[in-house]
């Protein structure tokens, strides 16, 4: 099934893009799409996950418009958009 | 009647106030009322950087009663191009009480206590306790929880802000009716640097935002974003709002009285 991953923020530079676009298997989870779009890019994948592959607990991740209170177990839906934003505290 | 999110009493306009704010009160759903709502609050600010600079200077301007400004520091030549309460001549002098001086020229009829030292686990309570609602504009995260934490157990409002190169967030917590900071951000973040890419023209744009949404929750005006995270990117102007969740295990929430 196709997603679409946006990026924001430090991911958007980490990424040097600002979405991608994944085919997934159906019945995945969000974790193993946000490790599949950030193979490769070590910078990418520190920012987003821990050392053992969990999405940090500070990233914010939504599914289209909805953010989700449990990304590391979400399972994904055909066609969402996955919106992924590390926090940012600029003043 | 105008049903604010905060508890301040409304304070009666003098004719020079009504006439200053004229304009604003000609908007349906706000009028005299809305405006003697504002002069009867207190809100606190934490931080006068490229953030809170243009929150002080529009809340000042709309005809808040008092400003709380935390701020710790001299300005330094780095400031200038986003801290817009300060000027060049005001380099290696104390920040807070430059902005204080700049806001009392705008405003002179509001009442500001400059407080020369940021918002922490120390003066958190006091300050947060002080205001009927405060305004988050803190670059470093620890700030934000001692900020977020104290104005929780006190039922106070939060308006949320942040920037990062061309994308900023905008939030509003209101304790026990949306979810927390923690529930969002858990624990502090490890990636967050001190120092970040920022032009001014892009903290004033977010400042201004965060100063409405603390018009409209101090007078009960329209549908501040309670719940609901704006997120603009400057660099292609296009803007998203999320529906945020809270979190099941967050430890603040959860100290909540069921
Ligand atoms: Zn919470």
């Amino acid at each position: 099934m196709k997603i679409k991953i946006e990026f924001l923020a430090q991911a958007k530079l980490a990424a040097g893009r600002s979405s991608l676009s994944l085919d997934m298997a159906e019945g995945c989870t969000v974790a193993a799409a946000i490790h599949a779009a950030t193979v490769g890019n070590g910078a990418l994948q520190e920012l987003l996950l821990t050392e053992d592959g969990k999405i940090h607990p500070w990233v914010l991740v939504a599914m289209d418009l909805q953010s989700l209170a449990d990304p590391n177990h979400q399972v994904l839906n055909a066609d969402v958009t996955l919106r992924l934003m590390p926090p940012i505290s600029g003043g | 009647m105008l049903q604010p999110w905060t508890k301040q009493k409304p304070r009666t306009l003098t004719e020079v106030e009504k006439a200053t704010y004229e304009w604003q009160t000609w908007l349906p759903g706000f009028g005299v009322p809305g405006q003697e709502l504002l002069k009867g609050a207190t809100v606190l600010i934490s931080r006068l950087g490229g953030l809170g600079s243009p929150v002080a200077f529009e809340l000042a301007a709309a005809g808040v009663g008092k400003l709380i400004l935390a701020h710790a520091g001299d300005l330094k030549p780095s400031d200038l191009n986003r801290q817009i309460l300060m000027d060049h001549d005001g380099l290696g002098k104390s920040r807070v009480e430059a902005a204080k001086r700049k806001l009392l020229a705008l405003n002179p009829r509001m009442e500001i206590e400059a407080v020369a030292a940021n918002l922490s686990q120390e003066n958190a309570t006091e300050l947060v306790g002080a205001a009927d609602l405060v305004v988050d504009c803190a670059p470093l995260f620890q700030e934000r929880f001692a900020m977020h934490d104290a104005a929780f157990r006190m039922g106070k409002p939060v308006v949320e802000c942040a920037m990062f190169a061309l994308e900023a967030n905008l939030t509003v917590v209101v304790p026990g009716q949306t979810p927390c900071l923690r529930c969002r951000i858990p624990e502090i973040p490890t990636h967050w640097k001190r120092e970040f890419p920022v032009f001014g023209a892009v903290s004033g744009t977010v400042g201004c935002l965060a100063a409405m949404e603390a018009i409209k929750l101090l007078s009960g005006l329209g549908n501040p974003l309670l719940g609901r995270l704006l997120s603009l990117d400057l660099m292609d102007m296009s803007t998203t709002t999320l529906d945020l969740l809270p979190r099941a295990d967050c430890a603040l929430c959860r100290t909540i009285p069921s």
